[in-house]
């Protein structure tokens, strides 16, 4: 069987930038044999000139990328993702604006032929506040804060210090992300956003990680993350346990825990220091999600999830 | 005029005409209804024949499924184990699997012995005890893989052979997986991941059936044997490809029914659609009509997906899904009525109603359009306040009928609670307010059935017997016109079909009984004869 495509999902409210970021991802040189799965097509600035042919859904780039639109259905465009030989190298799926990226995600959870690289959210600084509070969208945009791995904290440039760092704090309170950039014109860095598959053998660098939300952008590209969702509950005392005897090659954990008795939990892992909290108001209940980052030499993505899976007791959320 | 004029003498003509309800003869020429009364009333026309063969008949107007999709055309190429009766493409009468083993032992009287097995339309609702899992399934084939797909749409189980195809095991924690006590996968699971990862791991695909020409004849014969004669693909793709297939298969003489695709309009930017629905425009013809759009504003309610207002679900669930973000909604819903295109909403929920609502007030105010027409679908959670705004817009409600039959135990004790359930579908109150309505089957999540449809409007009775809402029944002949002239008002077609009168397309529905005299607990079971397109005579059996 082939090795499993790197999947990663693109979600965040309309308006977040998804579309800039897209942008930005077909128009990199090195993007080659990556499917970008997107909502629509209309909206991309896709240069005529960077266009090697098109037909019907899709189009292919000069630069080796296919761009395709979802249409109605995630479950037949993605057939037809797969089913072109060779398969892609990656692929990226922009999630609609009101949907759940862990639902999107779920596809390569569940499927052996992809695999799960990260869940990047995109966060209109200026306007998320009242997004959350919306009274028609306002649970959606708390469920896509909820799954992120990243989060991408855009239109940075239209807020001022004191509410950015406010609304930062407030946003990174409700996500599970282990990493936070601030962006402007979704200006991040490409290379981390991708896993770095390629190079997972590579040495970690010498270099400290514990202040991540400071950490030079150009270093990301050289971790690893890995995520977590369940529905049971964690027992507190295994739990505890894990977080002691985690290797130091993660580097850090965030995310919401259902905890046996006590409810859901803010759990934040630094180092070799964590703190449980009780999770804010707006945090999805009824299911758990862990967020890890560490180096390339952290344990395996199944060591992971059997030492996780160690402290879950078979009981359903609360 | 050289054409030759026949008279169907007939035991009675339902009109739906107000000025003559009922009638006994019915002229046609070329086609269409040359007249509607008596014999005298029509033999001054010139020379004619008598075709007597509808005369111990009863003739209706050709029923019109204003919500209906091919897809139910691409699901009888797979094997139907639903729980209650339903009728093939071939006139074949599945009778309803009504427990687990029932549903294992279909599956293994078709199963052929190579490729995947599929059922669909699998709906344990119904069913006492434990739920179906990969045993259950196992017992069909355990080399290959198996599936079935729910009616609700939501759900489905697979066999081992899927599960260790795709590596699902005690470890998968995934949201739609679902785990028996012993922690192991049961086989059941929901959500579109688990529908991909059951299609990748089984190479079932039933998408690239969709429009093709196979499931429209499939469709065009379930529509006929229960005397349509007008059915809309409520969410057409449209693709070059589909479009090709409508095009050769639907104005063949020998396709039994008209048929309306409304353009599924998350495809592709409202701009690109509002275009291709017009350039389309062009080449509809009497049988096949281009032209309605159909958007998509959130889930269902028995999927927990709809949205809904304050109180939410009666269990607690939290609310549903936007299938667009709301402004999306808004800008599509603009740019095709900008277009000049009649707009059909499907809103399950009554906030998504509401959604909708507010939308087309901004947008008429800026941009008016008399007699628009645009029309919510499904509108199951109408209160008397949304409707009074419908009517104070001009749009219709086709509301879903069905629902209060095969969900409306679900609905009363999960979904709504007492008080919403009983208002669900409220057909009174729309005919009171003087909002125009029809009812539909959403087919295929339930079976197509216009007598059924009106059926369930008039009893109100769902699958255990209960009336859901007394104040909300109304009357056989009120019923009657909501899948005739009801729905062919929401397509704008109300001016060729619908009714019998003079002008309009000789579509008629064929019955074996008067609807009007059988107690109204029996309008569903009225067999029908067949139908009648365009003056071309359809019986359901030769004669």
């Amino acid at each position: 069987m082939p090795a499993p495509v790197p999947f990663t999902v693109l979600g965040g409210y309309l308006g977040a930038g998804k579309t800039t970021l897209l942008n930005r991802i077909l128009a990199a040189p090195g993007a080659g044999d990556m499917a970008v799965m997107v909502n629509d097509f209309g909206r991309l600035n896709i240069d005529a000139e960077l266009v090697a042919a098109q037909g019907g859904r899709a189009v292919r780039l000069e630069n080796g990328c296919v761009c395709c639109t979802i249409g109605d259905s995630l479950v037949e465009s993605l057939m037809q993702v797969m089913a072109a030989t060779p398969r892609p190298a990656r692929i990226l799926v922009e999630a609609s604006g009101v949907a759940d990226p862990a639902r999107v995600a779920d596809f390569a959870r569940l499927s052996p032929s992809l695999r799960l690289d990260r869940v990047i959210v995109l966060v209109d600084l200026e306007q998320i506040r009242a997004r959350c509070a919306d009274r028609h969208v306002g649970d959606m945009a708390l469920k896509q804060l909820a799954a992120a791995d990243v989060l991408v904290l855009n239109k940075a440039d239209l807020v001022d210090d004191a509410a950015r760092t406010e609304t930062r704090a407030w946003v990174e309170g409700r996500s599970a992300a282990v990493v936070t950039f601030e962006a402007t014109r979704a200006d991040v860095p490409l290379a981390a956003l991708f896993a770095p598959s390629e190079r997972a053998g590579q040495a970690p660098r010498d270099h400290d990680h514990n202040r991540n939300h400071d950490h030079p952008h150009d270093d990301f590209d050289a971790v690893r993350t890995w995520s977590f969702e369940t529905r049971r509950v964690f027992d507190r005392a295994r739990l505890e346990a894990l977080l002691d005897g985690l290797p130091p090659a993660v580097l850090r954990a965030k995310g919401f825990v259902d905890l046996a008795g006590e409810g859901l939990m803010t759990l934040q892992l630094t180092g070799r220091r964590w703190t449980l909290e009780p999770a804010p108001d707006g945090v999805p209940r009824g299911q758990s999600r862990l967020v890890v980052l560490g180096t390339p030499g952290m344990p395996a993505d199944a060591d992971l999830r059997r030492l996780v899976t160690g402290a879950v007791t078979g009981s359903p959320a609360t | 005029m050289g054409e030759t004029t026949v008279i169907y003498p007939a035991r009675k003509i339902i009109t739906m005409l107000a000025a003559r309800p009922q009638a006994t003869h019915v002229a046609v020429r070329g086609g269409r209804i040359l007249g509607v009364g008596d014999l005298d009333d029509l033999t001054g026309w010139g020379d004619y024949e008598i075709d007597d063969r509808f005369a111990d008949k009863v003739i209706l107007p050709g029923f019109v499924e204003g919500h209906s999709h091919t897809l139910e055309g691409v699901l009888w190429q797979y094997t139907y184990v639903g729980f209650f009766d339903r009728t093939g493409p071939d006139g074949h009468h599945w009778p309803g699997a009504k427990s687990i083993d029932e549903v294992v032992a279909r599956l293994r009287e078709v199963d052929t012995g190579s490729g995947p097995v599929v059922g669909w339309g699998f709906d344990p609702i119904y069913f006492t005890g434990r739920r179906m899992n990969k045993d259950d399934l196992d017992k069909v084939a355990t080399d290959r893989s198996v599936l079935v797909l729910h009616a609700s749409g939501h759900l489905l189980n697979v066999n081992s052979a899927v599960l260790n195809a795709a590596g699902v095991t005690a470890d998968t924690d995934v949201h739609g997986v679902f785990k028996g006590p012993d922690g192991e996968p049961t086989g059941e699971m929901q959500e579109f991941a688990a529908l991909y990862m059951a299609f990748e791991a089984s190479g079932a695909n039933i998408y690239n059936q969709i429009g093709g020409e196979s499931s429209l004849h499939n469709f065009g014969r379930v529509c006929h044997l229960a005397g349509v004669t007008t059915a809309t693909d409520l969410y057409a793709r449209l693709t070059p490809e589909t479009t090709a297939a409508l095009l050769r298969v639907v104005p063949d003489p020998s396709f039994p029914i008209r048929v309306v695709p409304a353009y599924g309009a998350l495809a592709d930017t409202p701009e690109n659609g509002a275009a291709l629905v017009k350039s389309l425009m062009d080449k509809s013809s009497a049988k096949l009509r281009f032209g309605l759009v159909k958007m998509m504003t959130d889930g269902s309610i028995q999927g927990f997906t709809a949205r809904i207002k304050w109180p939410g679900y009666y269990n607690g669930a939290p609310n549903g899904l936007w299938n667009a973000p709301p402004e999306e909604l808004v800008r599509a819903f603009n740019v095709f009525h900008d277009a000049g295109l009649q707009v059909h909403m499907h809103t399950n929920g009554n906030e998504a109603s509401e959604l909708m609502l507010d939308t087309i007030a901004d947008t008429l105010a800026r941009n008016p359009r008399p007699d628009h027409r645009h029309t919510l679908q499904h509108a199951q959670m109408m209160d008397e306040a949304l409707l009074r705004r419908a009517k104070a817009l001009g749009v219709a409600v086709n509301m879903f009928a069905n629902h209060l039959y095969y969900w409306g135990e679900q609905h009363l004790a999960l979904t709504l609670g007492p008080e919403r359930a009983h208002r669900m579908e409220p057909f009174a109150t729309a005919q009171r307010l003087g909002v125009p309505y029809a009812m539909h089957s959403d087919a295929p999540v339930t079976p197509v059935a216009p007598l059924f449809t009106a059926w369930c409007a008039v009893e109100r009775r769902t699958a255990e017997g209960r009336v859901l809402g007394e104040a909300e029944k109304i009357s056989v002949a009120d019923a009657l016109r909501a899948i005739t002239l009801g729905a062919a008002y929401t397509l704008k077609m109300d001016h060729e079909v619908g009714s019998i009168e003079t002008g309009k397309r000789a579509d008629f529905a064929i019955l074996e009984q008067d609807p009007l005299a059988v107690p109204s607990a029996e309008l569903k079971d009225i067999p029908i004869w067949g139908t009648v397109l365009g003056g071309i005579v359809q019986p359901l059996h030769a004669e």
